[in-house]
């Protein structure tokens, strides 16, 4: 299956891209999408697949979400300060 | 009804939004808990736009490694009293008509409901989500807005949770992020709790559009920002009850 990445400008400082597209097996899991990234942008390996909020299609999702074909993904920095 | 004295005081804005949202500027009441980098520029431009009553909370007191961002404070205030004391005594300074309520205890389920209870919006400006998660409940069940902010380095975000409406926080992070001691600058702290300020006053005239149901990041160090769309958890052990609510 198909599934867009779009980076946050957090992420996208270390990947370079701002969106990406990946090609899964059918069953994969938002873990595997993430392993799959980081073998794509190895920058990302600090963070990837603990220091991340993950979100598809805009709901947070844990990392062992099952994926749909064309979901987007979109993951940010967990941050708390202020 | 707005003095002669106000409305000269505030006739830039008013030339924006007219004398009927200042009105309401003046009438409305909003919590700020947190005083520190996010709730120094809020207080200070909530306090400059006339909101009419601030209260603001937090249990500590001035540190020297707070000065590079938490600008209600100076040297002489250091490890002497409490924030919002010394907060309340800047606020004024600035514009003596805001009525100002302080608390200085640490925010907790025995005493939310007596700090909360009688204000219109609650702004989140604080730096860790075992608090935020306690805020989130308190203005789901009393159906407050909370505005949310979080910033680290050059990056944060923001997003205006409307009870009902939009995700909450428990929809948009259940987990909180792992405790470390943040590395921040002024003005990453400066912008954020403007746009927190912003939402605010927006809500609160009517004016603009709000982040509601949108997560929106800026990172300051390349100037660049974004929003998503987020949605509500339909499972959210927090909010999921109050949605059922309004749509029954």
């Amino acid at each position: 299956m198909k599934i867009k990445i779009k980076f946050s400008t957090f992420f996208e400082n270390l990947s370079g891209v701002k969106k990406a597209e990946l090609y899964l097996h059918p069953d994969a899991t938002a873990k595997d999408a993430l392993e799959k990234i980081v073998d794509n942008f190895p920058k990302l390996k600090e963070w990837l697949p603990h220091y991340v909020w993950i979100f598809i299609n805009g709901n947070y999702v844990e990392s062992r979400t099952q994926l749909k074909n064309d979901d987007e993904i979109a993951l940010f920095p967990p941050i708390e300060g202020g | 009804m707005l003095n002669k004295k106000e409305l000269r005081r505030y006739e830039r804005q008013i030339m924006i939004f007219g004398e009927n949202a200042q009105e309401k500027l003046k009438k409305a009441k909003v919590a700020i808990v947190g005083l520190g980098g996010l709730g120094s520029p809020v207080s200070i431009y909530l306090t400059a736009a006339g909101i009419g009553y601030l209260s603001l909370v937090d249990e500590q007191k001035p540190e020297l490694s707070n000065l590079n961002r938490q600008i209600l404070y100076g040297e002489k205030d250091l490890k002497r009293k409490a924030k919002p004391v010394s907060a309340k005594e800047k606020l004024k300074q600035l514009n003596s008509q805001i009525k100002i309520k302080t608390c200085s205890k640490r925010i907790c389920r025995e005493n939310i409901e007596d700090l909360l209870d009688d204000v219109d919006i609650v702004v989140d400006a604080l730096d860790n989500f075992e608090t935020r998660y306690l805020l989130n409940e308190f203005c789901v069940k009393s159906r407050k807005p909370l505005i949310h902010a979080a910033i680290e380095g050059f990056y944060g975000q923001i997003t205006t949770i409307v009870p009902g409406r939009s995700p909450c926080l428990n929809c948009l992070f259940p987990s909180p992020p792992k405790k470390i001691k943040f590395p921040i600058i002024g003005v990453t702290a400066g912008l954020f709790g403007v746009l927190e300020a912003n939402e605010v006053i927006k809500l609160i005239t009517g004016y603009g559009d709000n982040l509601i149901s949108k997560l929106f990041t800026y990172d300051l160090l390349r100037n660049k920002g974004e929003w998503i769309e987020v949605k509500p958890n339909p499972s959210c052990p927090v909010c999921s009850e109050s949605f059922r609510l309004r749509h029954q």
